[in-house]
C-alpha cells in the first residue's frame, strides 16, 4: 500500500514538476529569444523608418523647393510682361524721339530729306514729349541744319534746362560727328567741369567709350586725359581707396564663379564629409580658367572697323536710349526678374547676383567703380569692347591685387585633412600616404565591432541552467534505474528522459548560436572587404583631387601673367608706382 | 611636442606667448588704412632670404636667429610697430620628414619645427593648411588677417 502510494504520488508530482520546469524554461527561453528578435526587428524597423523619413523629408524639401522656384519663375515672367507694358506705356513714345536723333543726322548726311520736313517732325516731337530732354535737342539740331540760329539757341537753352549733362554730351558728340572739333571740345569741357570723380553720372561711360574708341579729336582727348588723370590721382590719395578698389574687384571677379558639378569623384562625394569644402575650393580653382577666357575673349575681339560716323551714331544711340533716370527703377526691376528667370526661380541666387550688379544701376558712382562696371558688367553698364579693354588696362594693378586675394581666400579653405567616413568608420588623411595605417585602423575597428556583435550572440544563462538541471535529473534517473526498486526504476527512466530532453534542447540552441555567429563573422568579413575597397578608391580619389586642384589652381598664375602682359601703352601709360597716367593713341584716319 | 630649437623650457613660451598675445589691447600707433597699405607692400629680397634661411641645410637655430629674423622684419617695415600687429609666421619646413612646418612666434621670440599631425599653437594652426597647400613661401599671421607672401614677395590678404 505504502509502495503504491509513494510510487504513485512521487512519480506524478515529480514528473509534473519536472515537465513544468522544463516547459517554463523553454517558454522563458522562447520568450527571451522572441524579445531579442523583436528588439532587433524593431531596431531595424526604426532604422528603416528613420532612413525613409529622412529620404521623404529630403524629397519633400526638394519638391517644395522646386515648387517655390517654379512659382518664383512664373511670377517673375508675369512681372516682366507687366514691366515691359509699363515701360512701353510710360516711355514708349520716347522711342520715336530716340530713333529720330540718328535719323536726322543720317538724313542730313545723305541730303534726301527736306529741311522743312525735319523741322516739322522735331516740332511735333517737342509737342508730344513734354519734359523730355532730347526733344528740344532735336529741335536745336533741326534749327541748326535749317540755319535758324535764334530758334537753335532758344531750344538749346530749354534742353540745358531739362538736362544739362546729357545735352552737353549730346552736342559734344554731334559736333565731333560734324567734325567741329573746337565746339566738341567746349561741350566736353562743359560736361566734365560738372563732374565729381566720386559722384559721376552713369553716362560718363559715354565719354570713356568715345575716348577708348579714339573717336574724340586730339584736343578733346588731351582734355579728357588730363581730367581722368586728375580723378585717378585724387582717388588714389584718398584713404581706403586701394582697399575699396580691391573689394570691388573681388566681388566682380567672384561673379564669374560657376557651380562645380562632377561625376569624377563618386567615392569622395559619398564617403567624405569634407566634400562640400572640396567642391567649393574646386569651384574657386575653376574660376581661373573662366576669368582667363573672359579677359582673353575681350582682348581678342577686333576693334570695330565701322566709320567714325557709324561709331558715333552708335554711341549717340546709347546715350539717348540707355541712360534716362526715369526708366532706371523699372530697368533695375526688369534685370532682377530676368535673373530670377535665368536662374530657374532661384531667388536667393538672383538677389545675390543683383546685389553685386546693383552698382551698374546706381545714379552716381565713383570713377573707379565706373571702370569696374565697364570691365566686368558691360551689358548693363553699356560699355563697348574698347571701353572694356581700356578699363581693364587702366585697372590692371588693382585687378592683380584683388585676384591675388581671391586666390588666397580660396586656398585658405583647402582642408589640411580630408575626412573618410565609411559606414561607422571615421578617419582622415592629408594626402593618402598613410593608407596602410588607415586600413589597419579600419580593420581594427571592424574587428572590434565584430567582437561586440558576436558577444551579443551567446547562450543565455538559463540555457546553461537547463543543461545542468537536465544532467542532474538524468544522472539521478540513472541512479534510480541502477539502484532503485521497480517503481524507482520506472521513475528513473522518466527522469532520464526529461534530462535527455533538456540536454538535447541545449545542444540544439548551441547549434543555432554557432550558426548565427558564423553569419555575423561572414557579414563583418564582407564589410571589411568592401570597406577596404572603398577606402582604397577613396584615397586614390583624394590623391587625384589634390593633383587636379593643384593643376587648376596653378592656372591663377596664367591670369596674373595675362594681366601683366597687357601693355598699358595700348591705352594707358604708367609712369611710376603710385601715379598712373593715360597715354593718348591717335585714331587712324578721319 | 615641437622639436625644440632653443632649450625645452622655452618651448612652453611659444604656446603661452601666442595664446596670451594681446595686441588688440595695445594702443594703435597708426591709422588702420595706412597700416594695411604698408603691410601690402611687396616684400624685399633680403626679407625673403632671411625666411628661407630658417631651415637651410638643417642649421640649428637659436635665440639670436629668432631675434635676427625679427630685426629683419622690423627693417622691412620700419614704419610699423611689428610686435603690436604680427603674431607669427608659418612656413613649410624643409628639414625633411617627419617635420612639416616651422613657425616664428614674434612675441615669444622663438622658432619651432612641427611634425606632421602635431598641433600648432591655436592662433597659428588655421594657417597650416594654406602654408602647406597654398603654394606661398610663407604666411604672416596678424590679428585680423593672414598675409600670404609669394616667392616674388607679393602679398595676398585673407581676412579672418
Amino acid at each position: 500500500m505504502a509502495d503504491y502510494a509513494i510510487s504513485y504520488a512521487n512519480l506524478t508530482i515529480i514528473e509534473r514538476n519536472l515537465g513544468s520546469i522544463n516547459s517554463s524554461i523553454e517558454l522563458l527561453d522562447m520568450h527571451l529569444e522572441a524579445v531579442g528578435s523583436d528588439v532587433a526587428r524593431i531596431d531595424d524597423n526604426v532604422k528603416t523608418v528613420c532612413h525613409e523619413l529622412h529620404k521623404l523629408a529630403e524629397d519633400f524639401y526638394e519638391f517644395a523647393q522646386l515648387q517655390i522656384r517654379a512659382n518664383a519663375k512664373s511670377n517673375s515672367q508675369q512681372r516682366l510682361i507687366q514691366l515691359h507694358q509699363e515701360m512701353e506705356k510710360r516711355f514708349g513714345h520716347y522711342d520715336a524721339v530716340r530713333r529720330m536723333a540718328t535719323g536726322i543726322l543720317q538724313a542730313d548726311d545723305l541730303g534726301i530729306v527736306r529741311r522743312d520736313t525735319i523741322t516739322t517732325a522735331t516740332e511735333e516731337l517737342m509737342l508730344s514729349t513734354p519734359n523730355y530732354w532730347l526733344a528740344p535737342c532735336l529741335v536745336t539740331l533741326a534749327a541748326w541744319i535749317d540755319d535758324q540760329p535764334d530758334l537753335a539757341e532758344k531750344a538749346l537753352r530749354e534742353a540745358i534746362k531739362r538736362d544739362d549733362e546729357k545735352t552737353s554730351l549730346f552736342f559734344a558728340l554731334i559736333c565731333r560727328r560734324a567734325n567741329r572739333k573746337p565746339s566738341s571740345l567746349k561741350w566736353a569741357q562743359r560736361y566734365l567741369a560738372n563732374q565729381d570723380e566720386e559722384n559721376l553720372s552713369r553716362e560718363t561711360i559715354i565719354v570713356l567709350d568715345a575716348f577708348a574708341c579714339g573717336l574724340l579729336g586730339a584736343d578733346t582727348e588731351g582734355l579728357i586725359t588730363r581730367q581722368l588723370n586728375e580723378w585717378l590721382s585724387r582717388l588714389t590719395e584718398k584713404p581706403g581707396f586701394t582697399e575699396q578698389q580691391t573689394s570691388q574687384w573681388i566681388d566682380a571677379i567672384n561673379l564669374k564663379r560657376k557651380p562645380y558639378r562632377t561625376e569624377d569623384y563618386p567615392n569622395l562625394s559619398k564617403y567624405s564629409r569634407t566634400w562640400s569644402d572640396l567642391e567649393s575650393i574646386m569651384e574657386g580653382a575653376l574660376l581661373h580658367a573662366e576669368i582667363l577666357n573672359y579677359f582673353t575673349a575681350i582682348f581678342n575681339q577686333e576693334m570695330p572697323i565701322d566709320s567714325i560716323k557709324a561709331q558715333l551714331d552708335e554711341i549717340l544711340n546709347s546715350l539717348v536710349s540707355d541712360f534716362d533716370e526715369e526708366e532706371l527703377p523699372l530697368r533695375k526691376e526688369e534685370k532682377y526678374h530676368r535673373l530670377v528667370v535665368d536662374f530657374e526661380g532661384n531667388v536667393s541666387r538672383a538677389q545675390q547676383h543683383m546685389q553685386i550688379e546693383e552698382t551698374a544701376f546706381e545714379d552716381k558712382k565713383d570713377f573707379t567703380q565706373l571702370l569696374t562696371d565697364a570691365a566686368m558688367k558691360p551689358d548693363i553698364s553699356h560699355a563697348s569692347v574698347s571701353t572694356q579693354k581700356f578699363a581693364i588696362a587702366l585697372s590692371k594693378d588693382w585687378i592683380s591685387t584683388a585676384y591675388n586675394d581671391v586666390v588666397a581666400q580660396n586656398r585658405a579653405r583647402i582642408p589640411y585633412e580630408i575626412e573618410i567616413n565609411v559606414d561607422s568608420f571615421d578617419d582622415k588623411t592629408t594626402d593618402g600616404q598613410d593608407e596602410k595605417e588607415i586600413l589597419r585602423r579600419f580593420g581594427k575597428k571592424n574587428d572590434a565591432e565584430r567582437e561586440q556583435a558576436l558577444s551579443m550572440v551567446k547562450l543565455s544563462g538559463s540555457a546553461y541552467a537547463a543543461l545542468v538541471i537536465g544532467l542532474l535529473i538524468g544522472l539521478f534517473g540513472l541512479v534510480l534505474i541502477i539502484f532503485g526498486t521497480s517503481t524507482g526504476k520506472f521513475l528513473g527512466i522518466a527522469l532520464t528522459l526529461v534530462g535527455l530532453i533538456l540536454s538535447l534542447n541545449f545542444f540544439s540552441k548551441r547549434k543555432k548560436v554557432s550558426q548565427r555567429r558564423k553569419e555575423i563573422t561572414a557579414k563583418y568579413d564582407q564589410k571589411r572587404k568592401s570597406g577596404i575597397q572603398i577606402i582604397r578608391a577613396l584615397i586614390a580619389e583624394i590623391v587625384d583631387f589634390r593633383a587636379e586642384f593643384a593643376e587648376k589652381d596653378a592656372e591663377s598664375q596664367k591670369v596674373l601673367d595675362f594681366l601683366e602682359r597687357i601693355r598699358p601703352e595700348q591705352y594707358v601709360r604708367k609712369l611710376s608706382e603710385s601715379n598712373r597716367k593715360i597715354k593718348v593713341l591717335e585714331q587712324g584716319g578721319n | 611636442m615641437p622639436k625644440p630649437i632653443l632649450n625645452p623650457s622655452q618651448v612652453k613660451n611659444l604656446t603661452e606667448s601666442v595664446l596670451s598675445a594681446t595686441p588688440k589691447q595695445r594702443p594703435q600707433h597708426m591709422d588702420k588704412l595706412k597700416l594695411d597699405r604698408l603691410l601690402r607692400k611687396t616684400r624685399s629680397k633680403e626679407y625673403m632670404d632671411a625666411i628661407h634661411r630658417l631651415d637651410a641645410g638643417g642649421r640649428v637655430h637659436n635665440r639670436e636667429k629668432a631675434e635676427e629674423l625679427i630685426t629683419t622684419i622690423r627693417n622691412e617695415l620700419p614704419e610699423v610697430e611689428i610686435e603690436d600687429v604680427l603674431l607669427g609666421i608659418v612656413a613649410i619646413c624643409y628639414l625633411g620628414k617627419p617635420y612639416e612646418v616651422h613657425t616664428l612666434d614674434v612675441a615669444g621670440k622663438i622658432l619651432s619645427h612641427y611634425k606632421s599631425g602635431e598641433p600648432l599653437p591655436p592662433l597659428l594652426e588655421p594657417a597650416r593648411g594654406i602654408a602647406l597647400h597654398g603654394g606661398y613661401d610663407f604666411i604672416e599671421i596678424y590679428v585680423d588677417c593672414f598675409r600670404c607672401v609669394s616667392s616674388i614677395g607679393t602679398v595676398s590678404v585673407i581676412k579672418r
